[in-house]
């Protein structure tokens, strides 16, 4: 039983097709990775499952409800969140408060118990805040709690995001491209917290990569886009080996393309 | 000496009514981008709405002989009850609709809001002053040699009260946190499961609240109520926003008393027939020097 399935969905942008015809079906607890050359639609697809786009054709379905056309905070609460390849963090609040924000809207705080504070809130907010700080420790950010995001290093910010995607408690993450710009060590480091969500926190991650190390080494599941079609599918290894995957990325005869695997 | 309190004392009086003022549209600012022009109106439809309730009140009861506190609460609830729905009508009828138009379009539509309402208010009014009920007791105390009338007390108190209330409602409540994460980042706010129209209502509805109960404060302060009481204050206020900061919430606070202390002082040190041009200059400056104001942030440009 698939959590999520992506049914026939075609996006286009004023005649552009960024999207066509793809199905993808993700079952629970897997870790799945999508890869194509730049422009393959890959970023299009998470703007969809997020809500940011509406489907032109096909439908969404997560845990057995549409979710194609909700509007993003529904699709939120439904249990999908995400990161973003070039990092979106609240830069202006600090780490801690940039996870309390999910968190925030498990609460309830109003005007009244905010001056009153019975002893509920204080409970509550207590507990938010300690949750908050299990994110950012199972992040690998302990100790970072009150530093500003936008002081944080780089692979720290990365971090981060996955820490806030975790505060809206998903069921399934999108990470876009999590070990952009990092090196090996830190790389390895990603892919081991990366399977962390799944086997600790049990979530369903699907992953936009584009270093190959992380994508075999971390993906039970492959699904290859090029030119916003999907044109393959498999097991790492079954990918590999794929003709229309191989000439994807190399190309066939002279026509290169230079942005392959970058 | 006393005159340099005197007019300090004046300063921060009229500072936190520019000061409340200038938090709505900062707010506003802050999760839209964008400028309420018509903000001024609802300090003006607020100081209506209290003014009406007020009047509908004094034919019938001895009330306001009796329990003035209790009249001046209504008469401020109700005129933050004016303001509030006559927000969310306008955003949602002039503003939502131009959600994703050129960012000129709202802010003229915002001018026709701004237009609008003084003119109906004018139609209404037979272009008359109404003269605001006394409803807060006359008197006043002297500190040293300075003689401090309640009402001025009031106010300063209630601005710094509604102040502090702001403060602990965008810093410690789930609907301050949605909208300080709205202001910085509407998608990624929808993201983490914000509702990002209902928000913006909200962020609208805060500000309309705190402008409602300045024009009757202010109303009760001057002793009327008209059509064009929004134009000027509303102007200042938004002159006030962008000296502190536009977006900022504690440089709207200080952006507020710092126009009402310096058109205070420049009263004596200039001459009172200039204060308004003060502020005006003080804008002019900011704008050049400035332009992010004293809290603000550089706000770089985006793609």
């Amino acid at each position: 039983m698939a959590i999520l399935s992506v049914r026939h969905v075609s996006r286009s942008f004023e005649g552009l097709v960024a999207l066509n015809d793809v199905s993808i079906d993700v079952e629970p607890e897997t870790i799945v990775g999508v890869i194509g050359p730049n422009g393959a639609g890959k970023t299009t697809l998470f703007n969809i499952l997020t809500g940011f786009y509406r489907p032109t054709s096909g439908e969404v379905w997560f845990l057995d409800k549409r979710v194609d056309g909700l509007p993003m905070h529904k699709i939120a609460a439904a249990g999908i969140s995400r990161t973003f390849q070039n990092i979106r963090l609240f830069s202006n609040m600090t780490a801690i408060e940039n996870v309390l924000v999910g968190q925030h809207l498990h609460l309830g705080t109003n005007i009244a118990t905010a001056v009153l504070r019975p002893p509920a809130t204080t409970r509550a907010e207590r507990r938010a805040v300690e949750q908050s700080a299990e994110h950012l420790r199972f992040a690998g950010l302990a100790g970072r709690e009150n530093e500003l995001a936008r002081n944080l290093a780089y692979g720290e910010q990365r971090r981060l995001e996955i820490a806030r995607a975790l505060a809206v408690r998903p069921r399934l993450l999108l990470l876009d491209e999590p070990t952009a710009g990092m090196n090996a060590g830190e790389s390895m480091a990603m892919m081991k917290l990366i399977r962390e969500l799944r086997d600790d926190l049990q979530v369903t991650v699907i992953l936009i990569e584009h270093q190959m190390r992380v994508v075999m080494g971390v993906c039970e599941r492959i699904s290859v886009l090029d030119y916003g079609e999907k044109i393959a599918e498999g097991t790492p290894s079954e990918v590999q080996r794929d003709q229309r995957v191989i000439e994807a990325y190399l190309g066939t005869g002279q026509l290169k393309r230079q942005d392959a695997g970058s | 000496m006393e005159q340099w309190i005197q007019l300090t004392i004046d300063g921060i009086t009229l500072g936190g009514v520019y000061a409340v003022i200038a938090l709505g549209y900062t707010l506003v600012y802050g999760v839209l981008r964008m400028i309420n022009f018509a903000h001024g109106e609802l300090f003006m439809m607020g100081a209506f709405g209290g003014f009406y309730t007020l009047d509908a009140f004094e034919n019938h009861t001895t009330m306001n002989d009796s329990l003035p506190s209790l009249t001046i609460a209504l008469a401020i609830f109700a005129g933050m009850g004016t303001s509030v729905i006559l927000a969310i009508l306008m955003e949602r009828l002039a503003y939502r609709p131009l959600r994703h138009a050129p960012r000129l379009a709202p802010l003229i539509s915002a001018i026709g809001v701004s237009i609008l309402l003084r003119n109906l208010m004018l139609r209404w009014t037979n272009a008359r002053r109404q003269v605001f009920p006394q409803v807060f007791p006359r008197g006043s105390i002297e500190i040293g040699d300075v003689n401090v009338t309640y009402i001025r007390i009031f106010l300063v108190a209630l601005s710094i009260l509604f102040m502090l209330l702001l403060y602990i409602f965008i810093q410690r409540t789930k609907t301050g946190t949605a909208i300080r994460a709205v202001a910085e980042d509407r998608d990624t706010a929808a993201l983490m499961g914000i509702d990002v129209d209902r928000t913006i209502v909200l962020t609208f509805v805060s500000g309309a609240a705190l402008a409602g109960a300045a024009g009757v404060c202010y109303a009760m302060y001057t002793t009327n109520a008209a059509a064009g009481m929004g134009f000027l204050p509303g102007i200042k206020a938004f002159t006030a926003a962008v000296l502190g900061g536009i977006g900022s919430v504690p440089g709207a606070m200080f952006g507020g008393y710092f126009l009402g202390l310096s058109e205070s002082y420049s009263t004596k040190l200039i001459g009172a027939q200039y204060k308004d041009v003060v502020a005006f200059v003080l804008l002019v400056l900011v704008l050049i020097f400035r332009p992010w104001g004293f809290f603000g942030k550089r706000e770089d440009r985006r793609a």
